[in-house]
């Protein structure tokens, strides 16, 4: 069954076991939408293991995942790994275009009104490409 | 025939001069009576002035800001009550008076006739007696008494469906090759546009018609309010193309601009973009940074100058729009010099292998990891165009 | 119909001999102890009692603009006047000369054409600098003298652009369809000027390289009728494929362009194209 809104389904991401791995244990941070860098993540996580911090930003879409794509792309300026995520019902599209996904190293999801999150590319970790930006971000989700 | 490059002033226009006068950026400037005060426009050196075009903006007569009012020949300053369609012929030759001698006084490159902003719905009959009536007849009529030697120039504000209709656009252009007594035209076009580059091929090959229209009927093409495009349209033989700093000067609408002027909002300031000649498009600044890291020899397709050195620089602020602005003249300028020095047909091949080869650049991004959304997406639609104008000029072989 | 009378008038005049009778007008050729060689037209205008008559105030018209030009290129007016009893009397020069639709054949070379064309834009332009257009330029109203030399006539729909038209729209408004413009076609007033006389002018320029056949001639491109070939911009281009008319193409092309921002903005334009074209050819 697909999700209503984006708005249901990145509360439904948020509670998956899925970021729950991500989150868990340890300190973290989750927060929306977050603004003043370049785009604005549905949200954002920012968990720390060992020494160092590792950022993910997340981008929930329906359907339009070339949009989701382009949208993501952006958060690697200051984030380590991005991801699209998109309603389960609906990603086969995307699904026929992985290799984009790939390239740009940026995550593909799918989510199931259940919570069950389907993983179809997991981006390697890489510095974010605007150094001021990292910065900035860093500073602000110090853990 | 080669053709100047003019910075069209708005907000920050100090950058634009110094562009000009210290870094010989550009052949002249258009000055903005929206964005510059009468004060400050008088006090410009004759240097910049000699080589200037004032638009008096009459774009919306019901409506100035603070700095317009300052030069006295709005009908605001002139009929009681402001403007009012039914009175203001009445005191139209006032305003025309008052504009002429101000722009007399400051002894610019042209004397400018200006027309009013009209909707597309007018039928072009009615639009043609209405900017006879209300500016071209009443200004002409003190042109005639004043005897000036300057090159006339009537500002035409064409909008996307008369740029895209055959029969109005040939109205329009009947009417603008008929008036007597002038030497030019500022043209200014409106593409409403959903993308920051129009990517309209239908409007481009139509205004590059247009475009052509006029030069082969010997008037001064001043092309107002380009972006990249300006490029483009240098197939058509233009006079005086144009380069500018916000987006709102360098694309033209007029509800976005215009139709509530003097209550406009703080002006958000825009994300820093930057122009790379090789690509013909603007790209998001962040990205900047992570292609200079990607691409070999980057610098080289930014183009290498000192703003350059300065945004690859580790410690650049990357929310300073001034010195994207700064490289945008210099390499903007340079790539329209480069390809204004070329005869016209030699400007359609050098034009075409540049917009091919950022096809290719755009793909090779691509194929890199980076995803740009929709930069580069314009530039089909202007392959598209050039190569149906070229083909009407008999250029393509 | 009724001739004029004009007996009573002649006899004032020193060797008066008819010219030309018919249609409620005669010319005649008589001396004037003044002006010389003058032609003399007594015509009926038109009332309640002579309907068939001409229209008057088409002739003063042309009188009114006649007599603000004095130049070779048409004939001086020596002056007009309106009888109550419903006749006009018009003096003016006795030009010895041909319409040029009886005389085509005298223009067979591409430079005598082109000076020809350039003759009669110096001539028009006299009139266009006043700001008036012709609107029924024709070869019966272009006078060809003894050498060569073009005097323009019939300015009677003639139209100040400065002016509302007090002609009478015909079918097609005023003017003589075959050798009218699209625009006049059509009777578009407001996009009626000096480029419509342009127009005419191609008409007649190619008549003259096609030796008096009419390039708009359903004979020549099929169609309907010439006035409808114009609106339709169907004419013999295949006359450029002649050598020696290839390099007046680009000259005719333009003048008969469709629209008129197709043809030349100003006299000065089509002047210099005719010069350039005549330079080349030295």
């Amino acid at each position: 069954m697909v999700f209503a809104t984006e708005k249901e389904m990145v509360e439904v991401i948020k509670g998956s076991d899925y970021i729950k791995k991500i989150t868990c244990p340890g300190p973290c941070v989750i927060e929306d939408e977050v603004c003043g860098y370049f785009g604005i993540p549905d949200f954002v996580i920012v968990k720390k293991t060992h020494k160092k911090s590792v950022s993910f930003a997340f981008e929930a879409k329906l359907s339009n995942w070339n949009r989701a794509l382009t949208q993501a792309f952006r958060y690697k300026a200051f984030v380590n790994k991005s991801y699209v995520i998109m309603d389960h019902d609906k990603v086969k599209p995307a699904l026929l275009n992985t290799e984009k996904f790939s390239r740009s190293n940026i995550g593909l999801l799918s989510i199931e009104n259940s919570g069950k999150v389907h993983i179809h590319y997991n981006p390697r970790q890489e510095s974010p490409f605007s150094p001021q930006l990292e910065e900035k971000f860093n500073a602000e989700f110090k853990l | 025939m080669n053709f100047e490059v003019y910075h069209q002033l708005g907000h920050n226009s100090v950058w634009n001069l110094e562009s000009l006068q210290n870094e010989g950026c550009g052949d002249g400037v258009i000055l903005s009576p929206r964005n510059m005060e009468r004060s400050k426009v008088e006090k410009l050196p004759l240097t910049i002035k000699n080589k200037a075009m004032f638009d008096p903006q009459f774009f919306n007569p019901h409506r100035i800001n603070e700095q317009m009012t300052s030069y006295g020949f709005y009908p605001q300053s002139v009929t009681p009550g402001g403007y009012n369609t039914k009175q203001f012929p009445a005191f139209s030759s006032i305003c025309a008076e008052k504009c002429i001698k101000f722009q007399e006084e400051n002894a610019f490159k042209f004397l400018t006739i200006p027309t009013q902003y009209i909707k597309s719905s007018t039928p072009i009959d009615t639009l043609i007696d209405h900017q006879n009536k209300y500016f071209i007849n009443p200004f002409l009529e003190i042109l005639k008494k004043a005897n000036s030697n300057k090159e006339l120039i009537v500002q035409i504000i064409l909008t996307r469906e008369m740029i895209k209709n055959p029969e109005s656009s040939s109205q329009l252009l009947n009417w603008i090759t008929g008036i007597d007594g002038i030497k030019g035209v500022y043209l200014i076009t409106e593409s409403k546009s959903d993308n920051k580059q129009i990517n309209d091929p239908d409007y481009l090959y139509s205004l590059l018609n247009i475009v052509n229209a006029l030069s082969e009927n010997e008037l001064i093409t001043i092309l107002g309010y380009q972006n990249t495009e300006a490029m483009l349209l240098s197939l058509a033989n233009p006079s005086i193309v144009t380069i500018g700093t916000y987006f709102n000067v360098r694309s033209f609408d007029y509800s976005r601009d215009y139709e509530n002027m003097g209550e406009e909002k703080d002006m958000k300031q825009p994300k820093p973009r930057v122009y790379i000649p090789s690509l013909l498009d603007w790209i998001d600044f962040v990205f900047i940074q992570a292609m200079n890291r990607k691409i070999p020899n980057f610098k080289k397709l930014l183009g290498e100058n000192k703003y350059t050195d300065e945004m690859l620089s580790p410690s650049y602020k990357i929310s300073s729009i001034k010195t994207p602005y700064k490289h945008f003249f210099v390499e903007g300028s340079k790539q329209l010099r480069n390809i204004g020095s070329l005869k016209i047909e030699d400007r359609y091949v050098e034009l075409n292998s540049i917009m091919e080869s950022a096809v290719d650049r755009f793909t090779a991004l691509e194929e890199i990891g980076f995803v740009l959304g929709g930069c580069g997406s314009h530039l089909p639609s202007w392959l598209t165009a050039a190569n149906l104008f070229a083909a009407d000029q008999g250029w393509r072989k | 119909m009724q001739s004029v009378e004009y007996t009573d008038i002649i006899t004032q005049y020193n060797n008066a001999s008819l010219v030309y009778e018919g249609g409620q007008r005669v010319v005649f050729k008589a001396d004037h102890p003044v002006f010389g060689k003058i032609a003399l037209k007594i015509g009926q205008y038109r009332s309640a009692q002579v309907p068939d008559g001409w229209d008057i105030e088409r002739i003063e018209r042309e009188i009114g603009i006649l007599q603000q030009i004095d130049s070779e290129y048409y004939p001086k007016n020596y002056g007009f006047e309106k009888l109550p009893d419903g006749r006009y009397i018009i003096i003016e020069e006795y030009v010895d000369s041909t319409p040029l639709s009886r005389c085509m054949g005298r223009f067979n070379t591409s430079a005598s054409i082109m000076d020809l064309t350039k003759n009669l834009i110096t001539g028009l332009n006299i009139i266009w600098d006043k700001n008036i257009v012709h609107r029924d330029l024709k070869p019966d109203n272009i006078l060809i003298t003894p050498n060569g030399f073009p005097k323009i006539i019939d300015l009677g729909i003639a139209r100040s652009l400065d002016r509302t038209t007090i002609t009478h729209p015909l079918a097609f408004g005023p003017c003589t369809p075959d050798y009218a413009a699209p625009e006049l076609l059509i009777y578009n007033k407001k996009l009626i000027d000096k480029r419509t006389d342009q127009y005419s002018l191609g008409i007649i320029l190619v008549q003259l390289l096609l030796e008096g056949k009419h390039p708009f001639d359903p004979v020549l491109v099929g169609g309907p009728s010439i006035p409808d070939n114009i609106l339709s911009d169907n004419w013999f281009k295949a006359v450029f494929a002649k050598k020696e008319f290839s390099s007046i193409s680009p000259i005719a092309k333009k003048l008969l362009g469709f629209q008129q921002y197709q043809r030349y903005r100003t006299s000065g334009m089509l002047l210099g194209e005719i010069n350039s074209w005549m330079e080349a050819q030295i």
